[in-house]
């Protein structure tokens, strides 16, 4: 049981390290579907706005981790 | 239409192929490990039966993909694809700036014999066993991320083939230059790869979710590359800051 716990984790591994990052990145996932849902006659608002969301997720969580790692 | 198609194929196969070598060596080292500690026969016993697994997962769940609408799958795999790729792609962003370390294979595969002899002295368990499954879970854990990635970057547009050809190309170029140099593949760039190809799925990441969500991206399949600039020049970018605050923490 305990190796399928460790595979569990792995799995979930594959796709979340950084709890910042994954949450940034479904957060831009929901502005973008909301938007799309708002806007449904420009969607590429959304797809811009997707795409700008997840750029800043990722900035902001290497800077993050950048930060921590000065703090000590 | 033909040269998008051609460009979205050859970006499949390629982003496959090179995830692949990243996983591919990984595996390879700890097989390696278990091969000079162990012997070869429950080296690959393990690394068999790991393939078996794999190969039974892709046969329950691949034909379940033809049975989901392909906005949802689209979405589903957009999501999925950002999560991992961007998980890549910070982490060779922090490798590059040396705020994390880089993989080391030939201390993962120090590593790994040297656990492989703990583990059995400390269990008294008998040590072919342990090998076993050693390479068991290292073809599994390593070879899911390949089937992942396959999925993901194929099954969204009818690209499994070029995507699967890809990873497999990878799996038979490191196992072909592993059985050569019989020892870790220390000098393959895995953290460039991993940068690359962090890239690579985070742009199919932005590609896939935004068609899911319904968005007619301009110049089709060439929005892949477009995506894929974008997120180049973010980690490009974002290396040498970083790095600048690393120094400036580790004075």
């Amino acid at each position: 049981m305990s190796w399928l716990d460790t595979l569990r984790r792995q799995v979930i591994g594959f796709f979340v390290d950084d709890a910042f990052l994954g949450l940034g990145t479904v957060l831009a996932v929901l502005a973008a579907a909301l938007c799309r849902a708002l806007l449904g006659g420009r969607p590429l608002v959304a797809g811009a706005l997707l795409a700008c969301g997840c750029l800043l997720a990722l900035t902001l969580s290497v800077a993050r981790a950048a930060a921590a790692r000065r703090r000590g | 239409m033909v040269l998008t198609g051609f460009s979205s194929g050859g970006a499949a196969l390629g982003t496959a192929f090179l995830a692949s070598v990243v996983e591919v060596v990984e595996a390879f080292t700890i097989i390696l490990a278990v091969g000079t500690v162990q012997g070869w026969r429950p080296a690959v016993a393990g690394g068999l039966a790991g393939l078996l697994v794999l190969a039974l997962v892709v046969l329950a769940f691949g034909p379940m993909l033809q049975l989901v609408p392909i906005h949802a799958l689209q979405l589903a795999v957009g999501v999925l694809l950002l999560l991992f790729g961007m998980r890549w792609l910070r982490k060779a962003i922090l490798r590059s700036a040396g705020v994390v370390p880089r993989r080391d294979e030939l201390a993962a595969f120090a590593g790994q014999a040297a656990d492989l002899i703990t583990e059995a002295s400390r269990k008294n368990t008998r040590l072919d066993w342990l090998a076993g499954v050693a390479t068991f879970k290292a073809v599994v854990l390593e070879g899911l991320e390949v089937v992942f990635i396959v999925i993901a970057v194929g099954a969204a547009r009818g690209l499994l083939w070029p995507a699967s050809l890809g990873a497999l190309a990878a799996c038979a170029l490191v196992l072909a230059i592993g059985l050569i140099l019989q020892r870790p593949l220390a000098r393959v760039p895995e953290n460039s790869l991993k940068f690359g190809v962090g890239v690579m799925l985070s742009a199919f990441g932005v590609f896939w979710t935004g068609e899911g969500l319904g968005v007619a991206w301009p110049g089709h399949d060439l929005a892949l590359v477009a995506f894929a600039a974008l997120f180049l020049l973010v980690g490009l970018l974002a290396v040498p800051s970083v790095a600048r605050i690393e120094a400036g923490a580790s004075q």
